[in-house]
């Protein structure tokens, strides 16, 4: 009996990190979340980091490791080939159990769920790896009653232990040595408790919660205030950028803005009829107005149209009190 | 599909070896290895073939025991040739991850597919018999085929269509033909030889069958040889009496 030192690297890695991951489902079960996360983190890594370092260690082995998938088609008759189905099934609950554990917290039924059935297909796999050696009749020293509770046993053995010392690590020796990198992490927590809290300490905390109100509502406030502002003045940002129709009603706002009262915005009132934008009645007379977004310089003909509306006007008024305003945003 | 066949034939082509005039020769061996390492499951590589820990590919094996006549009590060589058996119920081929391994509905011969091996090596775990074989260099398992393109190719002669170690054996101790039919000459050998499995209790239900070595008085009469004497028996007075008397002063016996 010589198996392969990859095979065996297999089974110990793979077994401790299942039996990691039954063990981390016991530990939910006793819902006393730790302080933060880096346990759970540690923890997962560890129990993953062993599944998946294993299993590509047993491709090792192989005369063709690049056909091990092939390895996934025979769960009908092969435990070898179960045991592949199997631990590539269990990384999706073992995932959800993580994302669960992190999102719901380790109590949540979620995390419950998905916690049982990470142990369950946990056991399900170290059980396969145990039916390859105690399927094996010709091999006397692996077919008996031993090997299946052996295989189970020191897998949850190994993976309690590993259980162990990862809680130690985070939660006593890595604090005690960064207290920095954790910060939520003491085993002295309970001196926070309000229970032990010095005097005045707690007026004090409700004082600075009040202040601390008090200043998001007037932050707040200001926030609008300025929100208004910046609404009520936006087209003097307009008047520099808009171009086509929000340039012309840009523009007549404007003009409201300067306490002009008699402007009429022609294409608007006169949707069929493309003269001028603009019309303004003042005392002098009346001020027809084009607005125009153009890149560079304004070309003759777009300078000469408003003189022609002009024309036009004045000859309908029959009076010569008509004035031409042509408005260029170049800045655009 | 790695699941044994579940309609099989009823065709079982196989060997049945007959222990008793094996003479362990092993030209079986060599020319197994002589037509399958040119065929299709060649070439069966060799490691270290001149060097100190030679070893390679074989799919027949010959093993030699020294073993005592239960009849007589005499000492007696046995000489056991070794393949697979292409069992029934193959322990091999129900192991197999990838479908490699598989057992031919059509005439019951198992074969490896050596385009999906992976090479895990289970197959040989399995069998009971050892007669698995890993290539190291081409990193797949091969085995005994039967012969399986000598006994289907058209491009041979007909009576050249039986496996080589059969055709090749000069004391006529390997037999090959269908055990799946108790009425083939196969057959009917393996029921007046009481032919035996190996290792029964492995529930494997071979196919290839072994002719036990027959004892005493029974061998000796089936081979139509004289049987050896004892060194204290007189030998039979059929011869005259002079010619008996000359024979006695001779050998330095008692007048």
């Amino acid at each position: 009996m010589h198996p392969a030192k990859s095979v065996i690297f297999f089974t110990t890695a793979t077994g401790a990190g299942y039996g990691l991951l039954v063990a981390l489902f016991a530990y939910s079960l006793l819902g006393e979340a730790p302080a933060d996360n880096s346990f759970t983190w540690g923890a997962f890594f560890s129990a993953f980091f062993l599944i998946i370092a294993g299993l590509l260690s047993s491709t090792l082995h192989l005369g063709h490791p690049e056909r091990a998938w092939r390895a996934l088609s025979q769960w009908r008759s092969s435990w070898l080939s179960r045991e592949g189905v199997a631990a590539l099934f269990t990384f999706i609950p073992a995932g959800l159990f993580l994302y669960s554990w992190l999102t719901f917290g380790m109590t949540s039924i979620y995390t419950f769920l998905f916690g049982a059935l990470t142990a369950i297909l946990s056991l399900a796999t170290v059980y396969c790896t145990a039916m390859i050696y105690v399927s094996l009749k010709a091999i006397p020293a692996w077919r008996n009653l031993w090997t299946l509770p052996v295989y189970l046993s020191f897998s949850i053995m190994t993976g309690t232990v590993l259980f162990n010392f990862l809680i130690e690590l985070f939660d006593t020796a890595l604090p005690s040595l960064t207290p920095a990198i954790f910060p939520y992490q003491s085993q002295f927590n309970w001196i926070h408790d309000l229970d032990y809290s010095l005097p005045n300490q707690r007026d004090l905390a409700e004082e600075r919660e009040k202040i601390t109100n008090e200043y998001q509502d007037a932050l707040t406030k200001h926030e609008e205030k300025a929100n208004q502002n910046h609404e009520k003045y936006q087209f003097l940002n307009d008047l520099l950028t808009a171009t086509g129709d929000a340039l012309v009603s840009t523009v007549e706002e404007f003009l409201g803005y300067f306490k002009f009262s008699e402007v009429r915005n022609m294409d608007e009132l006169n949707p069929d009829k493309l003269e001028e934008d603009l019309q303004v009645d003042y005392p002098d007379g009346l001020l027809v107005i084009e607005a125009k977004g153009v890149g560079g310089t304004s070309t003759d003909s777009d300078c000469q149209q408003i003189s022609k509306f002009r024309f036009r006007r004045a000859q309908e008024r029959n009076s010569t009190d008509v004035f031409a305003l042509y408005i260029v945003n170049h800045q655009r | 599909m790695t699941c044994l066949p579940e309609n099989p034939s009823g065709k079982k082509l196989g060997l049945v070896t007959d222990l008793d005039i094996c003479v362990g020769c092993h030209a079986c061996a060599v020319q197994c290895k002589e037509w399958n390492t040119n065929g299709i499951s060649g070439p069966l590589s060799d490691t270290d073939p001149y060097g100190a820990d030679p070893s390679g590919v074989w799919f027949n094996r010959v093993h030699t025991y020294e073993i005592e006549d239960e009849e007589d009590g005499t000492s007696r060589t046995v000489h056991f040739p070794k393949s697979c058996l292409h069992c029934d119920d193959a322990p091999c081929v129900t192991v197999c991850p990838t479908g490699a391994s598989y057992k031919r509905e059509e005439d019951g011969i198992v074969l490896v597919n050596p385009d999906t091996c992976i090479g895990c090596k289970l197959c040989s775990w399995a069998c009971p018999y050892g007669a698995r074989e890993y290539d190291q260099a081409e990193g797949v398992m091969k085995k005994c085929t039967m012969c399986v393109d000598r006994i289907y190719n058209e491009n041979l002669s007909e009576e050249a269509r039986i496996p080589v170690c059969v055709s090749t054996c000069p004391a006529g101790a390997r037999h090959f033909g269908d055990l799946g039919d108790p009425d083939s000459d196969i057959s009917k050998l393996v029921a007046e030889r009481n032919g035996f499995d190996l290792m029964p209790g492995m529930g494997t239900a071979p196919v290839n069958k072994y002719l036990p070595p027959r004892s005493g008085a029974a061998r000796t009469k089936a081979l139509g040889a004289p049987r050896m004497l004892s060194i204290d028996q007189p030998p039979k007075k059929k011869a005259g009496r002079l010619t008996s008397w000359i024979d006695q002063v001779l050998s330095g016996g008692k007048v």
